[in-house]
């Protein structure tokens, strides 16, 4: 009896796990396989009630419509350009900073740190209108410099590399020195290797965060000539008077593509990332 | 002057008070030197200002007769093995122990050399692409010693680099370490807490306190010729027993003027049945045995007497039962301490 009753536990519990992984697993794909559905079926389709689980025959004619729609490879082009651009100054930006902010005792360093921190608590909606005013003076709207500069760099990522840093033991840039190292030699040779995950993760933050980001380009261009895929994307819903969600979806599907890929590329990195800086 | 000099140092953290104090102390070239005391006595502090690591607040500081105030770590002709050992762990064995000849740019051919040999050394030669974190405590140790001989310094700084080892391979390392020593020839200060450690390797050991030097001196003499009482009391396991001279049963009429307590080591002690008044010679006490441990060779029984505990060790024979006894010291074996702890020679 009781051996029996420890097998049905066992495999209840088996099964409670099965049930939740699929319910995970549900959560989080049902809403990409539904955004692909509704990119392959005709506007009648979309707009059925109850609504259809499974179409029959593509209607891949909807991302010719994106494309006759709105200059999709201008704008993946200037899409590209901006989060590239975001990337590399943020590189350049948050790296010194964050290993001054952790290595080094200066004048006013805690008072700089604290400002650092304190941008990131003021919300987008209220600086934009300044921000705006002051491109549009210096007659940077509808250039790429209004889409990189608002984000060249991060407080956030200034913030989570410091830590990293912080948490390198004294001892091994002692040694390091012991080694005849130079600070160059520390920093790249040491500081940079160990910090590698945390800037790989904020590298793919940065890079998903812009790359879908709608409202600063949005804002901050006025014209076609320089406006990303999200903007276009976006107006892809108005063309034609009524809602297309068909063509909507597939162009969706072309923003995120992307994105997609690099997860699936980079997924071994990724999760080593999050779980180095958990464990640590 | 060769060998490391200090003089007259000073350290203090920031705004605290001192931690050490006009420290004048002589490391002999090709010594192997401890620096033993408790947990928090500045052990390290010497050693990492040796290193250059932390900056001397007043003092100066001599390798081979020259001042080190402006050289820097790399430049000082040393090598430190650290607690933790301080591998880089994004780098390989290899790359670990050649990255200090890179930084000096050793030309390839003799950096190549160098590691080989190196690794043979230390029995890593199978392991020389494997990051550190894919190694034992160890290996992990081996490497943190062949990246500092592969530089040849002059001088081996070692803060404590025993103490995350099981005892087993603390007792290996430790032979390993006398036998390199040997070997090289070079002068190693090598920091510990452990007096086993420091009897064992040191050829030279240096005994602070509060960042003071309580006894410097070979193991033997420190441990036959303590100069104080808190090198008496330091060194040797179980530790001198000391006991007030007033408080004795029965009087040492023998005892030096300025006497004020007395001492003996646990392993001079003999336990007797009965007392026997025409053994003038002797300290005795009387006591009930209140514990004992039987450990092979050896054991060691704790009284409980009229002056406080007492602790003798006897080598193999028949076991004590409980109950109350004598335990006596030959007068040959006693040190004499004054009021102030120094010992009365
Ligand atoms: N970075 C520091 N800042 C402030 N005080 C310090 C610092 N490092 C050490 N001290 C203080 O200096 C004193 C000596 O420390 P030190 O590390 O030299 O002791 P130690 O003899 O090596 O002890 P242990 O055996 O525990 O390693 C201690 O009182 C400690 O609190
Ligand atoms: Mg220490």
């Amino acid at each position: 009896m009781r051996a029996r009753a420890v097998i049905f536990r066992a495999a209840f519990g088996r099964a409670c796990r099965a049930a939740v992984n699929l319910l995970i697993f549900a959560v989080f794909f049902i809403p990409f396989y539904w955004m692909f559905l509704t990119a392959i079926k005709s506007l009648g389709q979309t707009l059925r009630t109850p609504p259809v689980f499974w179409v029959s025959a593509a209607h891949w004619e909807n991302f010719r419509k994106v494309f006759d729609a709105i200059p999709f490879f201008s704008m993946l082009k200037n899409n590209v350009v901006m989060t590239l651009g975001i990337m590399i100054c943020q590189f350049f930006t948050v790296i010194p900073a964050a290993y001054a902010f952790a290595r080094f005792k200066f004048a006013g360093g805690g008072f700089l740190f604290g400002l650092t921190l304190a941008t990131m608590m003021i919300p987008a909606q209220l600086v934009f209108l300044p921000l705006f005013l002051m491109f549009s003076r210096m007659g940077l709207i509808n250039s790429y410099a209004s889409l990189i500069l608002p984000w060249a760099t991060s407080p956030f990522a200034i913030f989570m590399l410091r830590q990293t840093f912080k948490q390198v033991p004294r001892e091994l840039i002692e040694a390091a020195k012991l080694d005849s190292a130079s600070e160059w030699k520390i920093i790249f040779k040491l500081m940079l290797p160990i910090a590698r995950p945390t800037i790989v993760t904020l590298g793919l933050v940065t890079f998903i965060l812009n790359w879908n980001d709608y409202f600063w380009p949005f804002v901050l261009t006025t014209n076609n000539a320089v406006r990303t895929l999200p903007v276009g994307i976006t107006s892809l819903n108005t063309v034609d008077g009524g809602v297309r969600y068909h063509v909507l979806m597939a162009g969706n599907l072309l923003l995120v593509a992307p994105v997609l890929a690099v997860f699936f590329f980079a997924r071994k990195q990724i999760i080593k990332a999050f779980t180095y800086m958990g464990g640590k | 002057m060769t060998g490391i000099e200090l003089r007259g140092v000073e350290k203090a953290y920031g705004k605290n008070p001192p931690v050490i104090e006009n420290l004048d102390l002589q490391i002999e070239e090709g010594s192997f030197t401890i620096l033993l005391g408790p947990s928090g006595c500045g052990k390290s502090t010497i050693l990492r200002m040796i290193a250059g690591l932390e900056r001397e607040t007043a003092g100066h500081i001599f390798i081979n007769g020259e001042d080190m105030r402006d050289v820097s770590p790399g430049g000082r002709g040393i090598a430190m093995v650290f607690q933790n050992y301080a591998l880089y762990p994004t780098m390989t064995v290899k790359e670990n122990i050649e990255f200090g000849l890179k930084n000096i740019k050793t030309p390839k051919q003799e950096r190549e050399a160098r590691v080989t040999e190196v690794v043979k050394m230390v029995g890593l030669t199978n392991y020389v692409n494997r990051k550190p974190q894919h190694l034992s405590g160890g290996q992990r140790q081996r490497v943190a010693l062949a990246r500092a001989i592969v530089k040849k310094p002059k001088v081996f700084l070692m803060d404590e680099p025993l103490s995350n080892l099981d005892a087993k391979l603390r007792a290996q390392i430790r032979t390993d370490l006398i036998e390199l020593h040997r070997n090289l020839g070079a002068t190693f200060v090598y920091v510990t807490h452990d007096q086993v450690e420091a009897m064992s390797m040191g050829t030279d050991i240096v005994l602070l306190d509060n960042g003071r030097i309580r006894q410097q001196g070979s193991p033997g003499s420190i441990y036959s010729a303590p100069r104080n009482l808190f090198t008496a009391q330091f060194i040797g396991s179980p530790p001198m027993n000391v006991v007030k001279a007033e408080d004795m049963e029965y009087r040492v009429d023998h005892a030096p003027h300025g006497t004020v307590s007395l001492g003996f080591r646990p392993e001079n002690a003999v336990i007797v049945s009965e007392r026997n008044p025409s053994e003038r010679g002797r300290a005795l006490f009387r006591g009930e045995l209140a514990a004992r441990e039987i450990l092979g060779d050896h054991a060691i029984y704790k009284f409980k007497t009229a002056c406080g505990s007492i602790r003798a060790k006897i080598m193999s024979g028949s076991t004590v039962e409980y109950g109350e006894w004598f335990v006596g010291v030959d007068r040959k074996y006693l040190y004499y301490f004054d009021e102030k702890g120094d010992a009365i020679i």
